[in-house]
């Protein structure tokens, strides 16, 4: 079974996607947000990490730099999700931190777990 | 103007160029119908730059956080503790009733006062969301945007990043 790591800094986000990928089959961890997602991936190896893009603390750019980063994480599949419109630079840097793919709020849960299922 | 592209632009501001670089901007858009979110400095300061741009400001809509003074029509006095919310209800207010051809936000790294970078760039998306009635938008960023990421975190979203030297 395909494990899912959601980082979402909305308790309401992370219960939502959480409900919708465990009902196509996915085991789903959850972060409350980057710190929080840097420490577990220490200890775990999701197949696919859900980030979101603007939380407290650290925002998912830096989140993932940090994931790039480590050598233990850095090959790991990340998918962004977020509220905002991304420009055409924000795409290149998204290429640059090698992130598969974006997901906007609010999604259709079918879309969701299409895409899921074609990053993994 | 004609080298800002339409729609959101975000303008990188080293602190020591501010003075001379802000005037340039106000330059650009005088006789323009524009909503000037002043944060850094206040209105009459702006309006200053316009007429020594040989402009005037009839045009323009400020919303100013740095005077409590009685607002009118085309002056939105805030105050220094205006709250996020207030500000973005504010400028919304101002792109639904006078529909600005431009939007100014000078200076953005200012709300990091008010909130940290994660609620910057919330209210930054937010304002951007007004894009299809206000047709060119400029948000300036000081320095401490770059110190804290928020520029690289800007440039995700916004449509064009311009660094001062380039304008």
């Amino acid at each position: 079974m395909k494990t899912v790591m959601v980082v979402d800094d909305e308790a309401p986000i992370r219960e939502l996607l959480g409900a919708v990928l465990g009902s196509a089959g996915f085991t789903v961890i959850t972060a409350i947000d980057g710190k929080d997602c840097l420490r577990k991936l220490e200890s775990m190896k999701p197949d696919l990490i859900l980030l979101d893009m603007m939380m407290p603390g650290m925002s998912g750019r830096e989140v993932c730099q940090g994931i790039r980063k480590n050598p233990k994480t850095k090959t790991l599949k990340v998918i962004f999700v977020t509220v905002a419109k991304f420009s055409e630079t924000g795409k290149d840097t998204l290429k640059e931190l090698k992130v598969l793919d974006y997901i906007t709020k609010p999604f259709d849960n079918d879309d969701l777990i299409k895409r899921v299922k074609k990053a993994i | 103007m004609d080298n800002f592209v339409d729609g959101s632009v975000m303008v990188v501001m080293k602190g020591d160029e501010y003075d001379s670089k802000i005037s340039d901007i106000v330059e650009r858009v005088a006789k323009k119908s524009v909503c000037y979110v002043c944060m850094r400095r206040g209105c009459a300061d702006v309006i200053r730059d316009i007429k020594n741009a040989g402009g005037d400001a009839d045009g323009f809509v400020f919303i100013d956080t740095n005077d409590n003074a009685e607002s009118d029509g085309s002056h939105i006095y805030l105050g220094s503790s205006a709250t996020l919310e207030t500000l973005r209800d504010a400028v919304a207010r101002i792109v639904d009733e006078v529909h600005p051809e431009i939007l100014v936000f000078d200076t953005l790294d200012m709300l990091l006062g008010h909130g940290e970078k994660f609620h910057v760039m919330k209210f930054a998306n937010s304002i951007m969301c007004s894009e299809g009635i206000v047709k060119k938008m400029f948000l300036i960023v000081g320095n401490n945007g770059g110190m804290c990421g928020l520029v690289d975190d800007m440039k995700m979203i916004v449509e064009k990043s311009i660094e001062t030297s380039n304008i």
